[in-house]
């Protein structure tokens, strides 16, 4: 089930919301899981079992390396190998089948595999745990309900943020719930919702319009690509803004997940601001155990390359996510040993730099063949003699404009800092208390048209 | 005091809506979007494992919602008003008319078009006369260098490409906008005298112009009313007859029974232009009982064609209207009723949307 659907808006929610509230304290983690597995359940399910296996294996693994005293390394090994092993079968067999073909001019068939979806936030979350666990740096969960309901709990289970096990390990056990964090839980949802159905929805529509142009032209490559990048932005922010309100709502406290990336000065900035949870894993689970920058200036290079290539990898099971991290992975490098300084003292141009970077990084991320990444590089700077613009362009910039108007936006805090300012006042603080839900509902409103009337509201996390 | 609001403002709407959707009753078709509604799914083990099933209780859901219309509504109002598109589910406003965006231009489609015809005539071998016409879109008509444009030279240079055996009747400059109805894609057949006598002309028809009788029918709201927020006044269709065009039988072999060239009542249809020939069939037989000549006709043809087709019954004793989106080209050959012979004309009357996605002819 997805989040921006009549179904989850008017009926699961509102469902979940009503048994949650009305059943006493000490039942509401099991109401949570029920709801959890019901959403997934509705959404893909044949793979009901692989989640629940998850839940049950990593649960009682973890019970056991915290019990073991001489068998601890091996069990998490264990547990390492069928966790990545059962990521790996349904996400990269096929991907690596394709591969030994292509190399070994041989003909072994593919599987029928479908990915499960979520299986790459889930099993992260269940290794980030199991880890954890391992370290000592978290106890094992009570039971396997609490587990299962931390590693299913719906607002992330499909489209993330990778929660940690010790972000939510005391509110899994007693939290508080209050008018002011429904209310906030609320419109956070409500915002990021608004953000994937009226920006990022509108944005893909435009990039599938220039995308099936019959004459293209330099500036549509240049829009499809601007386009392109805050779609991906504003819908995967966007569901992070659910996740995290909807935890709200239920007590949870999940962190943050993007910071305004686009505004960032350089590509490291970029990556402590986009996607932090997934950073972060692989920053503590993978380039932390490796020996970080600690062993040296050449085992830290091959760090970071080994580090994002498996961030890239872990975007699907495709060349071009590989090129993709290996892409940031240079820039990172180049960034940490060469014009860091420059960069540091111009900001206008390590502004406009890392934006024109950032908008390069997602042709590579939008197209699995590598011809077409290169055709459209080419476009870009216009190697095949395209026209400036023509009709077509012209109509769909001003199509939607607006749109990308309020996109570019909000990609700065601006607005955020405005609306800050305006509750900081006395009068303005005062308008707020009626104007704000006034304003919330006339936005679920409008969501709800969009959604209703919509024929584009596509599920970009089925190849996570 | 906020928060509560809050909680009240988006938390009330959900149980409101929740609750009137569980009680409403669920609609049939939706006639604003010309198509049926979703219904409660059958559950089946199947169904649930390939996902089809919760999929199917999601468009349930999104079609049954109350107030849809309005919601709808209220997104072409946001579309237009606020985020300023130009277009809005792909169609767009222009002096006071409703024009769909014509998709681009599609050469594959187009080949599909000709490979199809010219492979369901070769089956028979035929030396009969075979015309073919394309019926341009209203947006041929739009004098407007800011919106994106088909290009019609090279369709119809395809086309005539592919058509080489067959007579070509140019029909683009017997039209203009005003041909065409103000809500709909359809051209009105009163607007059609000028189509008429060249496809007369060119066929070798009688040249003398016929009389008719106008009548009309309303309300009629076209097929791209519903889908951008406009303030066009419903339309009247007119139609016109005379005795040669009210003494034709029709007969619909889909629905094996005989109907009348022209039906008023099918103005409340999902599609109002129904009530030329009862709207989209497989196979039409129109005998003209009163017909002097022995010469028959078959119309290889789209929508388009139930309006001018009427107007063509009192040159020929018999016409065959067949529909390739209903009737599979490979299935004419197993239907009786389809005859051909020496003494009958053919036509291929196709307008440009349909041509420029043609995959729905089989």
């Amino acid at each position: 089930m997805v989040f921006s659907s009549i179904t989850f808006l008017y009926y699961f929610l509102p469902i979940c919301f009503l048994l949650y509230f009305l059943i006493p304290n000490k039942y509401r983690n099991k109401v949570l899981l029920l709801c959890s597995l019901f959403f997934y359940f509705y959404g893909e399910s044949k793979y009901i079992l692989v989640l629940i296996f998850s839940c049950i294996f990593n649960h009682y693994m973890a019970v056991l390396i915290n019990k073991s005293k001489e068998k601890r390394k091996l069990l998490l090994i264990i547990t390492m190998l069928i966790d990545f092993g059962m990521l790996f079968y349904f996400k990269y067999f096929n991907f690596a089948l394709n591969n030994i073909n292509n190399l070994f001019k041989t003909n072994i068939a593919f599987l029928e595999i479908v990915l499960p979806i979520g299986i790459s936030f889930f099993t992260f979350q269940a290794a980030s745990y199991v880890i954890d666990v391992y370290k000592k740096e978290v106890k094992p969960a009570k039971n396997v309900f609490d587990f299962a309901t931390y590693l299913t709990l719906f607002p992330q289970l499909i489209a993330g943020p990778i929660v940690r096990y010790e972000t939510v390990e005391k509110e899994l056990k007693t939290r508080k719930h209050s008018y002011e964090q429904i209310a906030n839980g609320l419109r956070r949802f409500l915002i990021g919702l608004g953000k994937k159905v009226l920006i990022a929805n509108l944005l893909g529509a435009l990039c599938n319009e220039l995308n099936a142009l019959p004459n293209t032209s330099l500036l549509s490559y240049w829009l499809e690509i601007i386009a392109y990048t805050f779609q991906i932005y504003y819908d995967f922010s966007g569901y992070s803004d659910m996740a995290i309100g909807l935890g709200q709502i239920f007590g949870f406290h999940f962190l943050e997940n993007f910071n305004y990336p686009l505004i960032s000065k350089s590509i490291t900035e970029f990556w402590r601001r986009w996607h932090m949870s997934l950073s972060t894993w692989f920053r503590d689970y993978i380039y932390i155990p490796l020996g970080g920058n600690k062993k040296g200036k050449r085992k830290q290079i091959q760090n970071i390359l080994i580090v994002w290539l498996t961030t890239g990898l872990w975007h699907g099971a495709s060349w071009n996510f590989i090129l993709w991290g290996l892409y940031f992975a240079i820039l990172l490098l180049l960034e940490k040993f060469v014009w860091k300084n420059f960069l540091d003292k111009h900001p206008i141009f390590a502004h406009v730099s890392t934006f024109i970077l950032i908008l390069m990084s997602f042709v590579i991320f939008q197209f699995e063949s590598l011809t077409e990444i290169n055709t459209f590089f080419q476009n870009l700077i216009n190697l095949n003699h395209l026209p400036i613009t023509n009709i077509e362009t012209i109509f769909y910039l001003k199509n939607y404009l607006v749109i990308l108007l309020i996109a570019i936006i909000g990609m700065g805090p601006w607005m955020k800092n405005l609306y800050h300012k305006i509750n900081n006042h006395f009068i303005g603080k005062k308008v707020l208390i009626i104007l704000e839900p006034i304003a919330l509902m006339i936005l679920l409103f409008v969501i709800t048209g969009f959604i209703i009337d919509d024929s584009y509201n596509p599920f970009l996390y089925f190849r996570f | 005091m906020k928060e509560k609001l809050t909680i009240i403002c988006l938390i009330g709407p959900m149980f409101l809506f929740f609750f009137w959707g569980l009680f409403k009753n669920p609609g049939e078709i939706s006639k604003e979007e010309r198509r049926n509604l979703a219904q409660i799914p059958t559950l089946k083990i199947e169904s649930i494992l390939d996902n089809t099933y919760f999929s199917k209780w999601t468009d349930y859901f999104t079609d049954q919602f109350p107030l849809r219309n309005e919601f709808r509504t209220i997104k072409g109002m946001v579309s237009l008003n606020i985020f300023k598109k130009k277009e809005e589910n792909g169609v767009i406003i222009k002096e006071n008319s409703l024009y769909a965006l014509n998709d681009p231009l599609n050469e594959k489609s187009i080949l599909h078009f000709t490979n199809l015809l010219n492979e369901t005539l070769n089956k028979y071998s035929l030396t009969n006369n075979i015309y073919y016409s394309i019926i341009p879109d209203k947006n041929y008509y739009l004098e407007d260098d800011t919106i994106p444009r088909l290009d019609y030279e090279t369709l119809t240079a395809l086309i005539q490409k592919e058509f080489q055996e067959y007579t070509y009747i140019s029909l683009f400059d017997e039209l203009n906008k005003e041909s065409y109805y103000q809500t709909d894609i359809h051209w009105k057949q009163t607007e059609l005298t000028e189509v008429l006598k060249k496809l007369k002309k060119e066929m070798h028809l009688s040249t003398e112009e016929s009389s008719y009788t106008k009548l009309s029918v309303s309300p009629f709201y076209g097929a791209l009313d519903s889908r951008i927020p406009n303030n066009i006044e419903a339309e009247t269709i007119e139609y016109l007859t005379n005795e040669i065009i009210e003494n034709a039988t029709v007969y619909n072999y889909e629905k094996q029974k005989f109907e009348k060239v022209y039906t008023k009542e099918n103005i409340h249809n999902i599609d109002g232009y129904d009530v030329f020939l009862s709207g989209a069939s497989a196979l039409q037989i129109i005998e003209n009982k009163n017909a002097t000549s022995q010469k028959e006709l078959i119309v290889f043809r789209d929508s388009f064609g139930s309006s001018l087709i009427p107007l063509l019954i009192e040159e020929y004793q018999k016409i065959t209207v067949i529909d390739l989106r209903y009737l599979s080209s490979s299935y004419i050959e197993n239907i009786e009723e389809i005859k051909w012979h020496e003494n009958q004309d053919i036509l291929l009357l196709y307008s440009v949307p349909v041509i420029n996605n043609s995959f729905a002819l089989k």
